[in-house]
């Protein structure tokens, strides 16, 4: 039901397309008068970068990593304005500003540090709140571990939770994310990260457990109090409160984050109970859940080389630890998006529904108030504690000029060395309004990147043709007769065909192929397959191993500067599926590849003078991931 | 014990034992600040809190041979700390200085509130303070894309066609590739554009003149023939239609210099000496 509502959504918006485009072209052609500052809404959609997880001062754990950045100065440093860093060195934007943010802090003891940290409140004159901010450092460990204690296990600490804290700081941040909202320009969302986490019993327990968390971001007005883990730890119930405040009139989604490190839960087929997933289940899930954040500081969660062994870019972005402990993370079960995918469909099959058929973004998890999406410019998360190259293990410690002998702290070297500077959350929109990006969201019509700003557009239709790539008209006619990225197709035999079109980010590095993820379900086995449908430099695909030639583009270490010569500014195709059958259920994703660039790990040891820690890798290719497009079999 | 091996296990706790290893550092550092001897005190009361410490982990009280220990580790401790000050260790140690200093800067900070002004000196402080609420330069500009993919080596021959085409009346639109982004920007500082196209094509779009088609325009993504429709001039702002975000600006500038002038008080109670500076 929910998705015939996004296909009649889909075609709703394709009508528009259709009859603006009687004119030469689209409306986003019109020039405007000198000093009109908003364009018109383009029926034809714009690509707009946002960031949608943000944390400050009013999270538990940024503030006892001395962050004291508020939600109003992130909101500065998505316009382009320079934050300071609990460590003492400014924050700025590499690129321009930002088109939308949401910050996202903890629920769960919402602006509780600080209050404790303020003097004159009644939490400050707790126990705890004087061990917390003591100079011994075994009472604020203790102190802390109390609260994170109550996090993950959803409590509420008798004499410590109060509403009436949550509320205020609740309220502040709606009414920042309202003061900073310029329709047009730069859009902002009122939201919050429900931190759900399920502890997993005997060896390794505890908070290493699987992480259920999910960023809930609403549309425009906003509820008097988050619902946060402290209410349930279920997110079944988390969905049942959004349904009661749609009814309502607040609208919202929520969107889940670092699936990778969920031992499994994220995308399970049982309930959170235990129970059988049924369609119910499904159709509230995706009402509530129609995107996943599928790459961030913390990891990426498309999927891993033990689950994909055939996919040479599998290894990227892979942490391989569960949150914060030395226990390597399961891949066998749902931890991973493009596993979810194919259980998705064997779940249609199955029960009639499919509760994973959910749109991608990226975005950071910056806890200190201002994401950093660029390689060379990288400052991690976690203020304080991974602040600089040292602390993170890109840089020997103590000033050494070598890696001989040198042994990185374990922190370091299982977490802060392995996470990266990703990524961002791209959607196509009319324009640059809550309502625009909030329902492009709602369609899915959303992708992902790891900190770069490819543009890329991916149509599905069954009457695409090669001939449409060079029309002007193309975009409209793309929308007109088929699908944008996120929707469906509904056919009953004739293979469906697809129209990619990247184009590079003009402040990073070319392109070096593009790629589409074919995930499908075959007498009840689920198949993935990595088609190259897109090549630089002249290359063609090998039919034989549906790859493109290496392209041969380099990267010097001693540097970071790329080659020039080799690369493409855009790559665009149209591509049918040579293995289609007509029953079969299948999803296609497209994955853009760069060419290679300095991972941040490497910039930090150029600009130390120090050779980069040898454990590490030193080049990625950043990339981008779109949301996919369904091949729905219907009976003939 | 369970409760501790929770804590042990738990990751917040491993993510802010690094914060805490500065914390800690700093605290011995305040403590030992100062002190020039060489005798160590350990008094009865620390015995008594390092046991209840040690009682914690182990899970029992400490026998006389544990107690042993832990004075001496306790012993062992301050020496080191001791003699990374008495080799200045600290004193070259950007974090924990940096720190410190974060820490004062807050406190400092927090002492500064700015009242609500009238609309009067609003006004006047705004008129002070023009060039902050100026716009920068902007233009808008229409061009015709053309795909080093498709054309490759023909790309020079192909631009140079379609800007006779569109010099002699042909409708621009019809011309070129067709463009990911817009082909049509209005009213975009150097910035933005530089973002979206890259630095070489920004600082050239910016010495256009307005109303005819420029030569061909390199960018990170191929050739572009521009005109550009308007030019609209850096500007300077007027006061009522933003008497908020003048607002705004004023309480944090005001902030600012209170900030200043308590950090300023703080400085006159210090001679300062810079060496090798010339007198």
């Amino acid at each position: 039901m929910t998705r015939n509502l996004w296909t009649l959504a889909a075609v709703g918006a394709l009508v528009a397309g259709c009859s603006g485009s009687d004119d030469t072209t689209n409306p986003s052609d019109v020039a405007l008068a000198p000093g009109e500052t908003t364009e018109q809404p383009n029926p034809d959609r714009n690509v707009y970068f946002g960031d949608l997880h943000i944390h400050t001062r009013n999270s538990f754990d940024a503030y006892i990593f001395n962050v004291r950045t508020t939600p109003e100065d992130a909101y500065k440093f998505g316009m382009g304005e320079g934050i300071t860093h609990p460590s003492g060195y400014d924050l700025k934007l590499e690129g321009p500003a930002l088109d939308f943010m949401a910050v996202t802090d903890h629920a769960a003891y919402l602006g509780h540090l600080p209050a404790m940290d303020t003097e004159g409140t009644e939490i400050s004159k707790l126990e705890m709140a004087k061990d917390m901010f003591s100079a011994d450092p075994d009472k604020i460990i203790a102190a802390f571990q109390l609260i994170g204690g109550a996090v993950r296990d959803g409590r509420k600490m008798e004499g410590v939770y109060d509403p009436k804290i949550i509320s205020d700081v609740w309220k502040a941040t709606v009414a920042a994310a309202d003061k900073y909202y310029k329709p047009g320009k730069f859009t902002t969302f009122s939201a919050y990260e429900y931190t759900a986490t399920r502890v997993t019993q005997g060896e390794g327990g505890g908070f290493a457990g699987g992480n259920l968390h999910r960023n809930v971001v609403f549309r425009d007005a906003a509820p008097d109090m988050p619902f946060g883990t402290l209410e349930s730890s279920n997110p079944e119930d988390l969905w049942t409160w959004m349904d009661e405040q749609r009814a309502a009139g607040i609208d919202g989604i929520s969107i889940p984050h670092n699936s990778n490190v969920s031992d499994g839960e994220m995308f399970k087929l049982e309930t959170y109970n235990g129970q059988p997933l049924t369609k119910a289940y499904a159709d509230q899930r995706m009402r509530n859940e129609p995107i996943v954040e599928i790459t961030q500081v913390k990891g990426t969660s498309e999927t891993h080389p033990s689950l994909s062994p055939n996919d040479e870019w599998a290894d990227f972005g892979i942490y391989e630890y569960l949150l914060s402990s030395q226990i390597k993370s399961k891949t066998s079960s749902g931890d991973y998006v493009r596993q979810a995918y194919a259980n998705g469909l064997m779940l249609e099959d199955k029960i009639g529904g499919n509760p994973y058929q959910f749109g991608l973004i990226g975005s950071t998890d910056t806890h200190v108030a201002g994401g950093s999406f660029d390689e060379k410019n990288f400052w991690s998360k976690i203020g304080v504690v991974d602040g600089t190259p040292e602390s993170r293990g890109s840089v020997p410690p103590g000033g050494k000029k070598s890696w001989d002998g040198v042994t990185v702290d374990p922190r370091a070297a299982s977490w802060f060395s392995r996470w990266g500077a990703s990524g961002y959350a791209a959607v196509w929109a009319e324009e640059n309004s809550r309502e625009a990006i909030f329902d492009a969201m709602r369609r899915k019509e959303t992708y992902a990147t790891t900190g770069t700003r490819i543009k890329l557009r991916f149509f599905g239709g069954f009457d695409f043709d090669a001939a449409m790539l060079d029309d002007p008209e193309m975009v409209s006619k793309a929308y007109a007769n088929g699908v944008a990225m996120g929707g469906d197709l509904l056919g009953a035999g004739k293979a469906p065909g697809f129209i990619v079109w990247a184009m590079r980010d003009a402040m990073s590095a070319p392109l070096q192929r593009v790629q589409i993820v074919k995930v499908w379900t075959d007498g009840g086995k689920t198949n993935e397959k990595v088609f190259d449908v897109a090549c630089s430099d002249g290359g063609t695909v090998d039919p034989g191993t549906a790859r493109c030639p290496d392209n041969g583009a380099t990267v010097n270490l001693s540097d970071c500067s790329i080659s020039t010569d080799k690369g493409a500014p855009e790559l665009k195709t149209f591509w049918r599926d040579p293995e289609h059958k007509a029953g079969q259920r299948a999803s296609y994703y497209v994955r853009v590849l760069e060419n290679p660039v300095c991972r941040w790990s490497t910039w930090d040891a150029i600009r130390a003078g120090v050779p980069p820690n040898p454990a590490l890798q030193k080049t990625i290719q950043e990339r981008a991931w779109s949301s996919p497009i369904w091949y729905v079999p219907t009976k003939a | 014990m369970t409760n501790l091996k929770k804590i042990l296990r738990d990751p917040i706790a491993h993510f802010v034992l690094i914060g805490l290893a500065l914390v800690a550092i700093n605290h011995f550092w305040n403590r030992y600040e100062g002190e020039q001897g060489r005798t160590i005190t350990v008094s009865a009361a620390e015995i008594d809190r390092l046991s209840v410490l040690w009682a914690n982990t182990a899970g029992r009280l400490p026998t006389g041979e544990d107690k042993q220990q832990i004075i001496d580790q306790y012993v062992q401790q301050e020496v080191l700390v001791r003699e990374a000050e008495r080799l200045g260790l600290g004193d070259d140690d950007t974090i924990i200085k940096r720190r410190l200093a974060q820490k004062m800067d807050f406190l400092v900070s927090g002492e500064s509130t700015a009242d609500n002004p009238s609309d009067a000196e609003l006004e006047a402080w705004f008129d002070a303070n023009r060039d902050k609420f100026a716009a920068p330069e902007r233009r808008s500009f229409v061009h015709i894309y053309l795909s080093p993919e498709k054309h490759k080596n023909a790309i020079e021959k192909v631009a140079a066609d379609a800007l006779q085409n569109v010099q002699s009346g042909t409708d621009w639109k019809s011309l070129g590739d067709p463009f990911i982004q817009k082909r049509s920007y209005a009213a975009i500082p150097e910035s933005e554009v530089t973002r979206l196209f890259g630095p070489d094509f920004a600082s050239a779009i910016f010495k256009l003149p307005a109303g005819q088609w420029s030569a061909p325009i390199g960018s990170a993504f191929g050739l572009h023939l521009v005109r550009i429709e308007a030019i609209d001039d850096a500007a300077e702002a007027s006061f009522e239609p933003i008497k908020a975000e003048v607002t705004t600006a004023w309480q944090e500038d005001q902030s600012a210099k209170a900030k200043q002038a308590a950090l300023q008080e703080l400085v006159r109670g210090y001679d300062v000496v810079i060496e090798g500076a010339d007198e």
